[in-house]
């Protein structure tokens, strides 16, 4: 035997142990170790006469990146050519899955989501329950409410449809009995190929009378990545009923590998089987398999060869939002007293932008309040924060005038509260929004090395695709390749941009802003975003206003949300009616996004809260006088232009630093 | 033919009829049968009242009328049927974009706000308008407060006017801060008795990054001074009105990272609650022996009414700007809506989490079970359990 050979073995013992000791000493084994679940049908529209499978399922994953070069491990300060996801990303469903009065599949999907990478979870309005019927998905949030389908631009279906389009004629008609309930586990063995298959079982393994697994192997799954796969089953008088899936994932690109382990759990099935309909069905998809409309697993293409989709995302001027302010005029005011003398303002851009990123927020307020002077300054800003204070303080010297409030954002507030300690005449408040007062973990990764791998991940989500438009997900890789990347490494270390050295923890330039005595009131200001599917929301923020309903931070976010969805029944419904290839796309995909957003946590803000970039507690304004902290907030791009942002400045305004309410 | 099978077949039915699982599952079938609720849980959103453009996003305090809630809309005052959520009436009190009042008070069938320029009365059950006053200074920072004869208002230059509810007329004023050489603010008034409760800010720099609460205890018929409670350092102070309970007058001290009680009759603090960061910008609310407060460090509290001891607190996830009872049910606005257990501060329901739009801005109006706010982008009656 060769060494490839011995190793291939014991990764399929291992995959077998994970199988068979996963289920326990019988298929009734129940969570816990409690009592058996007693499993009933709910769902009114599956016919209780026709096939059905009621179950429990638990799907883990884990996994290790490595890297061509060393990146910091935040937590420990030490550098490490890997990471690894330190416990599985489990997420539980329950599943009803079976036949509509009319013979056509419907599945009802519920789950607990999601377990693992959010902290914030509870506030994430992610889709609870799924349900397929007639083909079409619709997802439910876990109050009971219909989640509308996204409506990005250039994407006229359904949320997740395209990717269910994958199963052909299976998409209505599968079988179940062909997947997670089959009469012999030889036929599953040695299945006829159908076209686009990868897999192929060629071996049973017997763990008991009432215990078996078979097991796929072969250097086609190896050369496209996927590893050893095994299913488990019980015996349950005539069938054999799926217990586990269990697959290894391999994948290695330009210094880069990526290997997964997932495991899909079934328990608690309790089933029907009405061998008449199956029979017909099977025969109907004999002879109409239905046209595989989807991602194309033999072909590999990469997102650089699909580039000019971009365009369509970008917002036109005016296009993106109301643009704030628009008064109505006329009225019936009481005639008032002429306002206090006008607050001077300052909004001070931070890193990679310039003045006009405030402009919105300028529109919004100065309606609302006294302004005086108002300067939004564009400073050098990549440059040293010590340079750009210098040149504020410049600026706001030339006008001659004093009594500034400064509202600055992000390294913004960094050199606004440099400038007020330096020149306490000229400034009078400072406001801090997403500011990393003590620095940001993002600044201590390599740009380049960041850039790399999130683009190497998004690949791994494109895998299949051909076109932006195929389904969500790659609609989702696309777009975090293409402008989530690029807009989350800003604050990551790049030795073109000077600014950086002041942005890492524990620099000189904010430890002695952070010891230097301040006077004046301070605000700061937390955004605090779900931590799900936080870098789609950040390219979305980076190209939109966070609340445009197509192409801003929140629908971005919407949209991962549905594709890992889409993805997730993708799955199931792969393992329901054995459709294999269907299940490792499924699978693959939502290791991928899963692996995406554990992989950026890690980065920027491992335990802690975050707006994609400035962890949490950076974001906390040394003995400020306040710190108003907004849940579910917008990203860090998106907070100048943020309604939620408005209403704590608003706040500020009026309660801390006294600025004149406009008549 | 057919067969069947699974798990739980010829074995002992669970003790439970239901598992959680299939509770939930089946709970969400029977949601999704009425889906124009929206939520689950024990706060219903009764009705939404769209808002756009600069109506949306008021940060005050609303109030209550008879059946119906009045509220700054951008220029409008409004008042929703807060059964029904239809408008009854709007009385334009701004030629800009907003009125800018802290608050709407009502008394004596009228209701009235101290905006960005002049203090207005209108009749509370048309929308009339009654008169306009103009202080010397702006009101608008001021959470005011009324009686059948005279609505009592605060400036930025620290001064109190009482002014005839029928008129505007200035019954009398006084400066709460004359020596002050610093800026100051009034920024709210409570009234009991035959007494009325200002709480004031005085900067102790100029730029106020030093700055200390002041509570001063005046009669209601001339604005004389009875007591003064100085806040205790240079970083403490008020933004609203304190609330009363018994002989207590309650006070949030939002930089003063507490709230605290002081005898009412005295001025003597009474107890004082450090909060884990910020502290609140709203006066406590009470039922019974118990206050509620929320925090601007996060933290929802709730403590005895005459000690200050805890009963418990809890985190939410955001700063929180109001607090109301309604029903049996507590509610927090952190710009997401939480719905906490009164007795033990479990988080029972999150609402209008900014998803599609709608968060809460502005505070709670309630009467009995049925509350009301202001949002990003609406206006929502909501049905507590009672």
């Amino acid at each position: 035997m060769t060494l490839r050979g011995i190793a291939s073995s014991i990764a399929i013992a291992g995959l077998v142990v994970a199988c068979t000791s996963d289920s326990g000493t019988g298929p009734t084994t129940a969570r816990s170790g409690g009592p058996v679940e007693h499993q009933q049908l709910q769902d009114p529209n599956i016919n209780p006469n026709d096939t059905y499978v009621v179950l429990d399922a638990a799907s883990t994953n884990t996994g290790t990146i490595t890297y061509d070069t060393q990146t910091v491990n935040p937590t420990t300060g030490q550098s490490v050519t890997s990471v690894t996801m330190p416990s599985p990303l489990a997420s539980e469903f329950h599943v009803e899955i079976g036949y509509d009065v009319n013979g056509i599949l419907r599945a009802d999907v519920t789950g607990t989501w999601p377990i693992g990478t959010d902290s914030t979870s509870v506030s994430v309005p992610d889709a609870y329950r799924v349900v397929l019927s007639n083909g079409q998905l619709t997802e439910y949030n876990a109050a009971g409410a219909v989640l509308a389908p996204s409506t990005l631009p250039s994407d006229s279906e359904p949320a997740g449809s395209s990717f269910l389009n994958q199963l052909g004629n299976q998409l209505l008609h599968g079988v179940l009995t062909n997947g997670v309930l089959v009469d012999s586990l030889q036929a599953v063995a040695a299945p006829p190929s159908p076209s686009g298959s990868l897999i192929t079982f060629s071996r049973i393994l017997t763990t008991d009378a009432n215990h078996r697994s078979i097991v796929a192997t072969g250097p086609g799954l190896v050369g496209r990545g996927w590893g050893n796969k095994v299913k488990g089953y019980h015996r349950d008088g005539s069938k054999w009923v799926l217990d586990s899936i269990a697959g290894d994932y391999n994948s290695a690109s330009n210094g880069f590998s990526l290997h997964t382990h997932q495991v899909l759990r079934l328990k608690n099935v309790q089933w029907n089987v009405n061998p008449a309909m199956d029979s017909s069905r099977n025969a109907f998809l004999a002879a109409n398999p239905g046209p595989h409309i989807g991602r194309d697993t033999t072909s590999q293409t990469s997102l650089g060869n699909v580039r000019g989709i971009l365009e369509r995302q970008q917002c036109a001027p005016g296009q993106c939002g109301d643009g704030g302010g628009g008064g109505t005029g006329g009225g019936t005011g009481g005639g008032g007293t002429p306002p206090p003398p006008g607050q001077n303002i300052v909004f001070q851009h931070g890193l990679f932008n310039a003045g006009g990123v405030w402009s919105r927020m300028d529109g919004w307020l100065a309606p609302e309040f006294s302004f005086g002077t108002t300067l939004l300054p564009s400073l050098s800003a990549t440059a040293r924060a010590q340079t750009q204070t210098d040149q504020l303080i410049s600026d706001v010297a030339a006008t001659g005038q004093t009594h500034f409030l400064i509202v600055g954002h992000s390294m913004g507030g960094l050199i606004a509260r440099r400038a007020a300690q330096e020149r306490p005449d000229l400034f009078s408040g400072v406001l801090t929004v997403g500011t990393p007062h003590v620095g940001a973990f993002l600044a201590l990764q390599s740009k380049a090395v960041i850039a790399n791998i999130l683009t190497y991940l998004a690949n791994e989500l494109w895998y299949g695709c051909t076109s932006y438009n195929e389904d969500p997900g790659c609609a989702v890789a696309y777009f975090v390749a293409s402008v989530g990347v690029s807009a989350a490494v800003e604050f990551a270390a790049n030795a073109l941009v000077p600014a950086n050295i002041d942005l890492q923890p524990g620099s000189a330039f904010t430890t002695a802003l952070n010891t230097a005595t301040e006077t004046f009131p301070r605000v700061g200001i937390e955004s605090y975003s779900p931590k799900r599917w936080v870098l789609a929301r950040l390219g979305g923020d980076s190209q939109c206003f966070p609340e445009n309903p197509t192409c801003g931070g929140r629908a971005w976010a919407k949209y991962a949300n549905d594709a890992y969805w889409g993805a997730r029944l993708l799955q199931i419904l792969g393992a329901m009616v054995g459709n294999e290839t269907i299940y490792d796309v499924g699978t693959r995909i939502v290791d991928v996004m899963d692996y995406i957003d554990y992989q950026w946590d890690w980065w920027t803000a491992p335990g802690d809260q975050t707006d994609g970039v400035v962890q949490g507690r950076s974001q906390v304004y040394p003995r400020a006088t306040a710190n108003l902290s907004i849940p579910g907030g917008d990203s860090h791009d998106g907070e100048p232009n943020s309604d939620k942002t408005r209403t704590k400045i608003e706040q500020a305004f009026d309660q801390v630093f006294l600025v004149p309410r406009l008549n | 033919m057919r067969e069947s099978g699974g798990a739980s077949k010829d074995r002992p039915m669970p003790r439970h009829g239901v598992t959680p699982v299939l509770g939930l599952f089946l709970l969400a079938l029977l949601v999704s049968c009425d889906l124009s609720s929206g939520n689950t849980g024990p706060v219903q959103i009764a009705w939404r009242y769209p808002l756009s453009g600069s109506e949306a996003g008021w940060i005050g305090i609303p109030a209550v009328s008879g059946n119906l809630v009045i509220a700054e809309m951008g220029p409008w005052l409004r008042a929703l049927d807060l059964s029904t959520g239809h408008l009854v009436w709007q009385t334009r009190l701004s030629s800009g974009l907003h009125i800018g009042a802290r608050n709407v008070a009502i008394a004596g069938g009228r209701a009235f706000v101290a905006g960005a320029d002049s203090v207005y009365a209108v009749d509370a059950t048309s929308g009339q308008r009654l008169w306009a006053f103009l202080p010397d200074a702006q009101g608008a920072l001021c959470q005011i407060t009324a009686d059948s004869t005279t609505v009592y208002v605060g400036t930025r230059s620290h001064r109190v006017y009482a002014l005839s509810a029928d008129s505007g007329q200035v019954r009398w004023s006084v400066d709460i801060g004359p020596a002050w050489t610093n800026p100051g603010v009034v920024n709210g008034i409570a009234e009991a008795g035959d007494t009325l409760y200002v709480t004031g800010l005085e900067y102790l720099n100029p730029s106020g990054g030093f700055r200390t609460a002041q509570v001063i205890a005046m009669t209601r018929v001339s604005g004389s001074e009875l007591w003064r409670y100085n806040g205790p350092d240079s970083a403490n102070g008020t933004n609203n009105a304190a609330s009363l309970s018994g002989d207590l007058l309650l006070v949030a001290d939002i930089y003063g990272h507490s709230f605290f009680a002081v005898n009412r009759f005295t001025g003597m603090q009474a107890w004082r609650v450090p909060t884990s960061g910020l502290g609140p910008i709203q006066a406590p609310v009470v039922s019974g022996t118990t206050l509620f407060v929320g925090g601007e460090d996060n933290f929802a509290y709730s403590n005895n009414v005459q000690t200050g001891s805890a009963r418990w607190k809890v985190d939410v996830g955001g700063s929180i700007d109001y607090v109301a009872l309604c029903g049996r049910v507590l509610l927090a606005n952190d710009l997401e809506l939480r719905v906490l257990d009164t007795a033990r501060g479990a988080d029972l329901q999150t609402l209008l989490t900014g998803v599609g739009e709608d968060y809460p801005t502005s505070a709670f109006a309630v009467r009995g079970a049925q509350a009301f706010v202001v949002g990003n982008a609406g206006a929502y009656g909501l049905s507590c359990p009672s």
